[in-house]
């Protein structure tokens, strides 16, 4: 199929609206009579509650609703994966520093966080479990009833035991990872609207309003057709808004409803932060069983998520790990086992990359620890071990589709000159100075979609107009990352429309069916599919309309630039004019698509399936210089190469690179949320730091095109793959530099000087 | 419900005034820092007296041997000033690395004295170029030296019907030299761990005078008196910079550790940014 408008370079078709300011947020909604809505939150991060007197509260002029848990008309306990075990409100205990223990609305913010102060408690206060080793011990405190562990995956391949002694050395390390926040530019706001029939409609920065419609129905005791969400235009999420404002939601909702007026929360930098769940910190205890010549025999590991306060996706974000945690290498014999458990800290979900980056953190930076004990270089040691098409993976999956990553290794250590310099600064170790330079390589394989944790499957409306327009509505939702470009971009491709005769509906659960949550960089195969089924429906019966304008073709009619194009004879029709001639026709101009993804499995038991029905495949190198006084890393550059099957829009994937390598310098040298006996210490930019645009370096990309069978056009997935190769590259660097191994992150100026934290 | 009132004089006798009649305000100058305060009510002042219209507070001027700032002079304006280039580089390095932008341009050098903390990036240069802070107030005004403004951390001399509106210092000539240098996490925006100024008169390859202040190792900015006076008279040598650094890691520093550094990193740091800054202004190369 020649390339209309699928692979073309395409700035956002929602960017004039958020750089002339014009976008609506939800924080920007004002509605007639509408309240304040104001969160009282716990003073500690673990105690029973004994009682709550909110009189004084609800005497205060101008409040109109002081609920708690018992106003609550439906369920008390929600979650987005399996176990749901979070309340809206606290009732009977707080688990941590996030939780409420009652809502407010009034006129007047001030006059609600007045009210708030008033709030009394009383508390039976209960000791504080940080780390998930620590909750799985016999007595340690119970945070839930059922006890402090949330789920265990493992993974079982051939005979571990004769893996290691087939090996000639056995390599063991430790690995810790931080808590990082999402940092979505834009904190929570929701606003909730009364509606005539009993129902109630919520406006808010949803990443996946579908889930959202679900918990609010449930904790409002209401059907799903009286409970409406819509997405407004989304300030970043990199999968941050998904319980967190599914609860919020709930709040503002259960205000409108208890005051007949609507409400608006919006949260604060500081309430965000304390609010709101972030990536797991992992303990991973990692064991490799090699051969002289760098092959890999066997590979044991253990380890801890940190789940926080409640389950959200934790049962999910660990079974990701345990997919992919020994990497993209061939290894015959393989025992993994992952534990997530609860703690006091905030509670844990999904964050771009799902449980990749803490793995690939520790394989990765193994992987060279590795090398250098064997005397062999990690490019070598990688060509070894990499996975290759036909391979079986960990979980005993064969890679039937091609597999790119010998293509994207030797694309970033080309343009690096990664072998030699490697060689170079690991020889300049020895020399003086102060300043010492270090490159260090990163790979992995990733699977696509939600893959065997959930039903996966797309769907959308497309609807041509009379004047040769389009509006598709889907639920797949743009949160910044670019899915209504491509989304019309597909559109375009097989319709041969230009992008300004398209438009993507702002997201309305109640108008477009639910594709699943827009999550796990799903979003352009599922999207793009469904698009392409619906559009190809409405092509079919403009090109019916064509043959009896523009005289039948055997070679098919090219739709290009809003024209149809009779090859054979040169006549041409534009779309407007094909579109009445159907419509004149009685063929309809509209269609429904529908993509339901291939199936996969997994057995529980032996932690063996086809895990995921693709993979795509990505690599980093970067360049550090290491101040040997101060600790202090300057990252200089770093080369990414990714194979997504088919970059859509080329200028998309590259904005996603970039963004995921700033994140991926962030966690590996820069973040981390801290805490003191549970309590929150970091809950702003001035103290939580980020990367500004000072500190990110200069980034080539190279992307590589493998079309897969399954995906729409070829295109597979970028968002995720980017956010989990800069860190360990980074690491690996600073091992190159200093002959340091790091193995916590993140790789502040402490520990590159010291070689650990220090106690503070 | 009304938290506060905001009186705007727009002459300094007329913000005297009210500051001697009305108690309980609080100053705003850029209010890059007062402003987070009154949102997280660690303030809750009855008034704010914004002081940000008194033009006669924003000048830059030569005064003889000479330069006088007026407090409300913001980071960026002091940063691109022709006069502090020549006359003070120490400080025109210290408002480089000072905050982000934004932050520079609403933030007043004023502010920074006045909010006495100990990591504030503009201190420990008016420390080492010997600066003196004119204080008024209704009745009556006093000249203080900058190392006796500050007290600890957020507290100083000030007085709560005084302002500051007026910062002069002498201006560096031939045979003086200086350096800033800050250590944070990142490459803006960033808050100090450690931060070090040092001035000197040099003659002959000997350090005829000294001056080094350190930020964010003590409850204030304060003076390393015990390197100053390792290094005084002496000759510029790698030995005698690196006894000075130890000296100052050792006895100078009185650091904490918090949620940004540790003792004995800050400690460490110190001395190590010391010797980077010595080596580059001094051209020496100290071997560690």
């Amino acid at each position: 199929m020649s390339a209309w408008a699928v692979g073309k370079r395409t700035p956002r078709i929602d960017s004039i609206g958020k750089v002339t300011g014009k976008a609506i947020y939800a924080d920007d909604i004002k509605l007639p009579g509408m309240l304040y809505g104001k969160v009282v939150r716990t003073k500690y991060p673990h105690a029973k509650i004994l009682n709550i007197d909110i009189s004084e509260a609800k005497r205060v002029k101008g409040v109109e609703a002081v609920l708690t848990a018992k106003d609550i008309p439906g369920v008390n306990r929600v979650g987005v994966a399996i176990t749901k075990d979070q309340p809206i409100i606290a009732d009977d205990k707080v688990r941590y520093m996030g939780d409420a223990l009652a809502i407010i609305a009034a006129h007047d913010l001030r006059t609600a966080q007045f009210a708030a102060s008033l709030i009394k408690v009383e508390y039976e206060v209960l000791p504080v479990i940080e780390d998930p080793e620590e909750a799985l011990f016999e007595a340690s405190v119970k945070i839930h009833d059922k006890g402090n562990l949330i789920c265990h995956h493992k993974v079982r391949k051939g005979n571990i035991d004769a893996g290691f002694s087939e090996a000639d050395i056995i390599v063991e390390r430790k690995f810790e990872t931080q808590m990082v926040e999402h940092s979505y530019i834009e904190p929570e706001s929701a606003i909730a609207e009364p509606l005539d029939d009993g129902g109630v409609r919520v406006f808010g920065c949803m990443q996946n309003i579908y889930t959202s419609r679900r918990i609010l129905a449930q904790v409002l005791n209401l059907p799903m057709n009286k409970v409406v969400c819509v997405q407004t235009t989304m300030g970043g999420s990199f999968g941050g808004k998904d319980d967190a404002m599914n609860i919020l939601a709930c709040r503002v909702a259960l205000l409108a409803l208890a005051t007949g007026k609507p409400v608006k929360i919006t949260y604060t930098r500081d309430e965000s932060m304390i609010d709101s769940y972030k990536r797991h910190p992992y303990k991973m205890y990692y064991r490799v069983g090699l051969k002289n010549d760098g092959t890999i025999t066997a590979a044991e590991i253990k380890i801890y998520a940190n789940g926080g306060a409640y389950a959200s996706m934790s049962e999910f974000v660990t079974w990701r790990s345990v997919v992919h945690a020994t990497g993209p290498y061939r290894i015959p014999n393989v025992s993994t086992d992952i534990y997530a458990a609860y703690t006091n800290l905030n509670y844990t979900g999904a964050m771009r990359g799902f449980g990749s980056p803490q793995i690939a953190l520790a394989y990765e930076t193994l992987m060279d620890e590795c090398a250098e004990k064997l005397g062999i270089h990690p490019y070598e040691i990688r060509k070894k071990n990499l996975l290759r098409t036909g391979d079986t993976t960990a979980t005993g999956q064969v890679l039937d589709g091609k597999v790119s990553l010998n293509e994207v290794v030797d694309a970033v250590c080309e343009a690096s000159d990664f072998i030699n310099k490697y060689t170079e600064y690991k020889n300049n170790r020895a020399r003086p100075g102060i300043r010492k330079r270090g490159i260090g390589l990163a790979c992995s394989y990733r699977g696509v979609s939600l893959g065997a944790e959930g039903v996966d499957y797309g769907t959308c409306f497309l609807k041509l107009e009379e004047d040769g327009t389009l509006i598709i509505s889907i639920g797949i939702t743009d949160m910044g990352q670019g899915a209504r470009t491509v989304q019309a971009q597909f559109a375009a491709e097989i319709l041969g429309l230009t992008l300004d005769r398209i438009s993507v509906l702002d997201i309305n659960t109640s108008r477009a069916p639910d594709s699943g949550p827009t999550v796990a960089s799903r979003g352009t195969l599922i999207s793009g599919n469904a698009i392409t089924n619906a559009a190809q429906k409405i092509r079919r019966n403009l090109e019916l309309a064509c043959e009896q304008l523009i005289g039948k073709t055997s070679s098919g009619f090219i739709f290009e630039n809003n024209m149809i194009i009779n090859p054979e004879n040169g006549r041409a029709v534009s779309i407007k004019d094909a579109a009445a001639k159907a419509i004149k026709m009685r063929l309809p101009i509209h269609a429904e698509g529908f993509y339901p993804a291939p199936q996969t499995s997994w057995d529980e038991a032996t932690g063996q399936g086809l895990a995921y029905f693709t993979y795509v495949y990505g690599a980093n190198v970067a360049e550090v210089e290491v101040d040997m006084e101060t600790g202090k890393v300057n990252v200089l550059k770093v080369w990414a190469s990714h194979e997504v099957g088919k970059a859509v829009n080329p200028e998309g994937v590259e904005g996603q690179i970039y963004g995921g390598i700033a994140m991926g310098l962030g966690l590996g040298i820069l973040e981390e949320f801290e805490f003191k006996n549970g309590v929150p210490q970091t809950t702003n930019f001035d103290e939580y730091l980020i990367p500004t645009s000072m500190d990110i370096p200069e980034i080539e990309c190279r992307i590589v095109e493998n079309p897969d069978p399954i995906g729409p056009f070829g295109a597979k997935s970028i968002g995720e793959p980017t956010n989990e190769l800069a860190a360990p590259a980074i690491l690996n660097a600073i091992f190159n530099a200093t002959g340091k191994r790091i193995s916590e992150t993140p790789a502040n100026l402490e520990v590159v000087l010291l070689g650990h934290k220090l106690k503070r | 419900m009304k938290e506060f009132m905001v009186f705007v004089p727009r002459s300094v006798d007329e913000a005297l005034e009210f500051l001697d009649t009305e108690k309980g305000s609080v100053i705003l100058a850029g209010g890059s820092d007062l402003v987070v305060k009154l949102k997280e009510r660690k303030l809750t002042p009855k008034y704010v007296v914004d002081i940000s219209h008194i033009d006669e507070l924003r000048f830059i001027k030569e005064d003889g041997d000479y330069i006088v700032l007026g407090p409300l002079m913001t980071h960026e304006e002091l940063r691109l000033s022709p006069f502090i280039m020549e006359f003070a580089p120490i400080l025109h390095e210290a408002l480089s690395q000072l905050g982000s932008p934004q932050i520079r341009n609403i933030g007043t050098i004023g502010g920074n004295i006045v909010t006495a903390s100990p990591v504030a990036d503009s201190v420990p240069p008016l420390f080492v170029l010997d600066a003196t802070l004119k204080l008024q107030k209704k009745s009556g005004k006093r000249v203080v030296h900058i190392s006796e403004f500050g007290i600890g951390p957020q507290k100083t001399i000030i007085e709560r019907n005084e302002l500051l509106t007026e910062i002069k210092f002498k201006k560096m000539g031939a045979h003086e030299v200086g350096f800033f240098r800050k250590l944070g996490q990142r490459k803006a925006l960033s808050i100090a761990k450690v931060s070090v100024a040092m001035w000197a008169m040099v003659k002959n390859d000997t350090i005829e005078d000294i001056s080094i202040a350190l930020g964010a190792v003590a409850p204030k900015v304060v003076y390393a008196k015990n390197g100053m006076s390792t290094l005084k008279g002496k000759p510029i040598t790698p030995e005698n910079i690196k006894e000075a650094a130890n000296v100052i890691a050792e006895r100078d520093c009185s650091p904490i550790t918090d949620i940004r550094s540790t003792v004995d990193y800050r400690r460490a740091m110190t001395s190590s940014l010391f010797i980077d800054g010595c080596e580059r202004v001094f051209g020496v190369s100290v071997e560690v």
